[in-house]
């Protein structure tokens, strides 16, 4: 510490003493009036140059209610966002996972046991988590497919007590988000499966028992010679689309889609409530390499619910409405009204 | 000439940051009662001032806004106790903002001490600054006695940019001779101003 005590007063003031220094002088300045008047007196210059130099902010909106709630002087409000960002996040995971699974990528994941849990099979549709236990012979799966298993049995369960009607409810409530899902099938298909009726809300329960079964099968390896050519087998396109009605945010996720021709592009459409004529939404990118894309839209209201989506394969500048001769895919089309 | 003697015998106090009509201490008293209501209105008037040097302390408003809200807590919590601290409401309120920058600044890692990164967002001009607008006008007018490095070097140390970050650093002495020089600019032309 400087030996002459006012110069002390100015570092102290400017903050330029170290710990034992400061300490020393504050120290002293109990004992020295002077000195305690000299360090005021510094302090007070050093506000008002603090304050007259400083470039005043706007104070964020939550400051105070953030000071009032941490002081317990007001009850904080509940706080919805990380039930829309669980939600936004389970649908992302099932969509990635619905995605990889169609195309037969989680399939080549190499086989953790010799399982006999043989009988789930993607082609049969309602499987239950119940239907497919992990038994003792079947290793546990990693870590982050537990993680995944969890959100998928739990989003599962909520959307099979919910049903439609809870959906279309608790789609357009402020600050929850049950997302909508649908897997686009080509026109012809519009049960969403070969030749089997579905019941209203269960085509999105269905997609989640394949997701799940896909995670807990576990597969030997198949004799080489029944395993197809990729060349012999046909890649379906994949399209689904995810909106969060209650927050207006949607995302086209497509895979396997064939390359648009010249001067064409795919286009999404929605129809914003039955009986309405189908609203164009936007495009996908021109060209994709691996014919897989993604497109952010929204339909500018929190409050419409979408009925049915459609991508359509037109021309680039001048896309015309869905019809039977530009409709690639669709929405499932439900084979009873869905219970009010 | 300037004397550079700071003595406070020769010089008349600055009154800088005084409260004259004893609103910021009335505030602070309720709050020690506990009125919620006095620490609403001491936020509304000191909050924007305190987050514009918590964040020229911080190079940026990251961490700012939280070192001001630490620092409405200590003085909710420690309210009692401003009476014994002998000094004018405001400068508890920034020496209480400077410990708590002080203390985020030391766990920090190294820094170099080159610029200071800008700091953005645009000025309120009429947001509440916690001085009054003649306290402002004397000390606007003591700085611009200044030679440029000179001010340089008190804004540096007045922002903490001079503040020793790990024990035993220690500032060259042309820095600490420039700060007193022009410390003690500052403290005469305030001085005279009472005059």
């Amino acid at each position: 510490m400087n030996f002459d005590p006012f110069d002390s007063a100015v570092w102290r003031s400017l903050n330029m003493l170290d710990a034992d220094e400061a300490h020393a002088f504050d120290e002293a300045m109990k004992h020295d009036p002077l000195l305690r008047s000299a360090a005021m007196e510094m302090e007070a210059i050093a506000t008002a140059v603090a304050a007259t130099l400083a470039t005043v902010q706007p104070v964020p909106p939550d400051h105070l209610e953030h000071l009032l709630v941490r002081l317990k002087l007001k009850t904080a409000p509940p706080n919805h966002l990380p039930m829309a960002i669980a939600g936004w996040s389970a649908t992302a995971i099932l969509a990635i996972l619905l995605t990889l699974h169609l195309t037969g990528w989680i399939d080549s994941w190499p086989s953790k046991s010799n399982s006999t849990n043989q009988n789930a099979s993607a082609t049969a549709p309602g499987i239950s988590p119940a239907a497919t236990p992990v038994t003792a012979a079947t290793q546990a799966p990693v870590p982050e497919n537990r993680d995944q298993l969890k959100e998928i049995a739990t989003l599962r369960a909520q959307l099979e007590r919910a049903g439609s009607s809870e959906l279309l409810e608790s789609a357009n409530t402020p600050g929850m988000a049950m997302p909508l899902v649908v897997a686009l099938v080509p026109p012809g298909d519009t049960t969403g499966d070969s030749g089997e009726t579905e019941a209203p809300g269960t085509s999105i329960t269905r997609l989640l028992g394949d997701a799940l079964t896909a995670l807990t099968r576990s597969n030997p390896p198949e004799p080489a010679d029944a395993t197809p050519e990729p060349s012999q087998v046909a890649a379906q396109p994949i399209a689904i689309p995810i909106y969060d009605a209650a927050r207006d945010l949607g995302s086209l996720v497509v895979h396997d889609l064939p390359t648009a021709p010249e001067g064409q592009s795919y286009h999404l459409w929605v129809t914003p409530k039955a009986g309405a004529p189908p609203v164009y939404v936007g495009s996908l990118p021109e060209k994709t390499a691996t014919g897989s894309a993604a497109l952010d839209f929204n339909l500018g209201s929190t409050r419409v619910l979408p009925t049915g989506f459609f991508l359509t394969l037109d021309s680039i500048d001048t896309p015309a409405p869905p019809s039977v001769d530009n409709t690639v895919l669709l929405s499932p089309v439900p084979s009873k009204p869905p219970s009010d | 000439m300037l004397a550079t003697d700071l003595n406070p015998n020769q010089f008349l106090p600055s009154g800088l940051c005084e409260d004259p009509a004893g609103e910021c201490s009335t505030l602070i008293r309720r709050m020690s009662q506990r009125d919620a209501a006095a620490l609403i209105e001491l936020h509304s008037r000191w909050a924007p001032v305190l987050l514009g040097i918590a964040s020229r302390m911080l190079h940026g408003r990251n961490g700012a806004a939280e070192a001001v809200e630490e620092t409405f807590v200590h003085l909710w919590q420690e309210a009692r106790e401003f009476p014994s601290h002998n000094m004018a409401p405001l400068v508890w309120a920034y020496t209480t903002l400077r410990d708590r920058c002080l203390s985020r600044i030391r766990q920090r890692p190294i820094r170099e001490t080159s610029t200071p990164a800008a700091i953005s967002p645009p000025e309120r001009p009429d947001g509440p600054r916690g001085l009054s607008a003649d306290d402002r006008r004397r000390v606007r007018a003591a700085l611009d006695l200044l030679t440029p490095e000179e001010l340089h070097s008190l804004e540096q140390a007045v922002f903490l940019s001079y503040s020793p970050a790990h024990a035993g650093e220690t500032h060259p002495v042309a820095i600490k001779s420039q700060l007193r020089q022009s410390l003690g600019k500052v403290r005469t032309q305030l001085s005279r101003y009472e005059l």
